[in-house]
This record gives C-alpha cells, sequence and structure tokens, in this order.
C-alpha cells in the first residue's frame, strides 16, 4: 500500500474521530430515569416495540434454565479457550523441535 | 511460570464462586452470573489494547533495538485484544437476549464497542498488506498508538455520555461500587484470573514468535 495513502487514513481517523470523543466528554452524564423512558424509544430490532413488548421483555428471569444456559454458554467459551493454549503448547513444542534439529 | 500456577489455581476457584456462591442480581436474577465473564474479557481487551499501543511506543523510541521483537509482541496483544472483544461482544449479545429480549440493539456501548472491533481489524488488514514492507513495523505501530488513544474513549467515555439500557457501569459516576460483598469478591477474583489468562496467552505467543525468529534466522544461514 502506498506510504502516502496510509498517512491520509492516519490523519483522516484523527481528524474525524477524535474531536468528536474530545466534545462529548464536556456533557452532562445521563440519569436512571433517561434510561428507563429511552427505553420504550430504543430501536429492538425484530422485537415487540410498544410499551406493553418492553414490560414483556423486562421480565426478570430468575430461573435454572437461565441458570444452565449461562453455564453452557461459559463452557462452550472455556472449551474454545482451552483448545486455543493446547494450540498454542503444541505448535511451540513442534517448533521447539524444529528450531533444535 | 507464577502466572501460569497462579491462574490454574485461581481460574477454577473464579468459576465456582461465579456459579455456586455469588447471589443472583436483582432483577436481571440468574443471567446476571454471565458478568463475571462479560466483565472480565472487556478488561482483558482494554489491557491488551494499552499493552500494545505501550510496545508500540517503545518500537517507534527504541533506537538502539534494546527490546526484541518488540513489535510482534504489539502484534500478539492486539491480537489477545480482539479475542477477547470478540468474547465481550459475545457474551454481553447473550446477557442482551435475556435482559433486553435482543441480541442486539444498537445501545451506546455496542456501536463503541463495535467501532473498535472496526479500528482493530483495520490494523491486521493494514499489517497483511505490508508484508514486505521495510517499513512496516514503524507504520503499523504508529496505527497503534493511535487505535491506544481511541480505547479510553470507546470504553469509558462514550457509554458515560449517552443514554443506555446497559447497567450503571461498576464503579459509578457517585464513584461507589454498588455490588453485594460476595459479587464483588467473586468479580475480583474472576478480574484477577482473567488478566493472568492474558498474561499467560501473551507469554505463549511471544515465545512462539521467538521460536518462529530463530527458525527463519536458521534458514536464513
Amino acid at each position: 500500500m502506498n506510504k502516502a495513502l496510509i498517512k491520509f487514513i492516519l490523519i483522516l481517523f484523527v481528524a474525524g474521530f477524535l474531536p468528536g470523543f474530545l466534545v462529548n466528554t464536556s456533557a452532562p452524564l445521563y440519569d436512571r430515569g433517561e434510561i428507563l423512558s429511552s427505553f420504550y424509544i430504543t430501536p429492538v430490532f425484530g422485537e415487540d416495540k410498544s410499551p406493553a413488548g418492553a414490560e414483556t421483555n423486562a421480565v426478570p428471569n430468575c430461573d435454572n434454565a437461565v441458570l444452565y444456559k449461562v453455564m453452557l454458554i461459559t463452557l462452550i467459551i472455556w472449551v474454545g479457550i482451552s483448545a486455543y493454549l493446547v494450540f498454542l503448547h503444541l505448535k511451540i513444542a513442534a517448533l521447539e523441535k524444529k528450531a533444535n534439529e | 511460570m507464577i502466572v501460569t500456577g497462579l491462574f490454574y489455581i485461581l481460574m477454577p476457584v473464579s468459576i465456582i464462586l461465579a456459579f455456586l456462591w455469588a447471589p443472583p442480581a436483582q432483577i436481571l436474577g440468574e443471567a446476571s452470573r454471565i458478568m463475571y465473564f462479560h466483565v472480565p474479557c472487556a478488561w482483558v481487551s482494554t489491557l491488551a489494547f494499552i499493552i500494545s499501543g505501550i510496545a508500540s511506543i517503545i518500537f517507534i523510541y527504541d533506537k538502539k533495538k534494546r527490546f526484541t521483537f518488540i513489535e510482534d509482541k504489539a502484534h500478539n496483544s492486539a491480537v489477545i485484544g480482539l479475542m477477547f472483544t470478540v468474547l465481550t461482544v459475545i457474551t454481553g449479545s447473550i446477557w442482551a437476549k435475556i435482559s433486553w429480549g435482543s441480541y442486539w440493539n444498537w445501545d451506546p456501548r455496542e456501536t463503541s464497542i463495535v467501532i473498535l472491533l472496526l479500528i482493530y481489524i483495520a490494523y491486521f488488514s493494514l499489517r497483511a498488506s505490508l508484508e514486505n514492507n521495510p517499513n512496516r513495523g514503524r507504520l503499523t505501530s504508529a496505527y497503534l498508538i493511535f487505535a491506544m488513544v481511541t480505547v479510553p474513549f470507546l470504553m469509558f467515555v462514550i457509554p458515560r455520555v449517552y443514554t443506555s439500557l446497559h447497567p450503571d457501569p461498576i464503579i459509578n459516576p457517585q464513584r461507589k461500587i454498588n455490588l453485594d460483598p460476595a459479587m464483588r469478591l467473586t468479580l475480583t477474583f474472576t478480574m484477577v484470573s482473567f488478566t493472568l489468562l492474558f498474561f499467560y496467552i501473551f507469554s505463549l505467543t511471544n515465545r512462539l514468535t521467538g521460536i518462529k525468529h530463530k527458525i527463519e534466522e536458521k534458514e536464513y544461514e
């Protein structure tokens, strides 16, 4: 890639993003009342957007089915992380063998 | 070695605490347990991106080349950061589905993390496009420094500025931690365990990079 093009992208990135963020830091902090009122106007794609639908969505989930679901999700994540760790160890062992030959 | 040992002790303890000891949160119920994985993943991604930025600064200013493979270390840290950002998005989306009824709502925090993901995906495409360029290290390091600057804004500033469905940050604007003591302890354990996990993966990937360079040097000779 052309060096000038990369510089241009970096300048555009800095010029476009940073001032926006810096200006936004001076805005006031939100409060919980605003969050609750925004709950009804926040677009929830594929879901019932009416107040009744929002109330349905806000029903607490205090049952075992949810607990098992969360456990299953974290288990899948842990299997993935463990597989990655095993992969790294195996690759290190293979490359060390190659380096010492 | 110490990091690995501590990780293998603390991580199982953290998982047990998260599922068997910590109480479920009010309103959110059992779904709140995903917090013990979602929040540490977000923390590790921030830490990884900051480390990659610091390593990039060292690479640019290290004229005498005192630090070996520092650019590769910055890259490795960015890879881990991206991996944990994806995990943060996955766990957050599942939590959103359970508590808000939808996987994705374009909430300010969800939007800001997508921007962060795009910034780091752009870094990988930039690095890949400069494969045979002798200035690759300097260019990608400069990009990582700029990317690091955006991390605090996208992770901490944006979600506090706009109205959001996302729960209050752990440390809220009143500078108080509104968490049950058992939940706080569990979260502390998981944060420490995930930090150790980061350093464990980081040391493995750095070792791998070192061996690859050793093989390349041998082949060159």
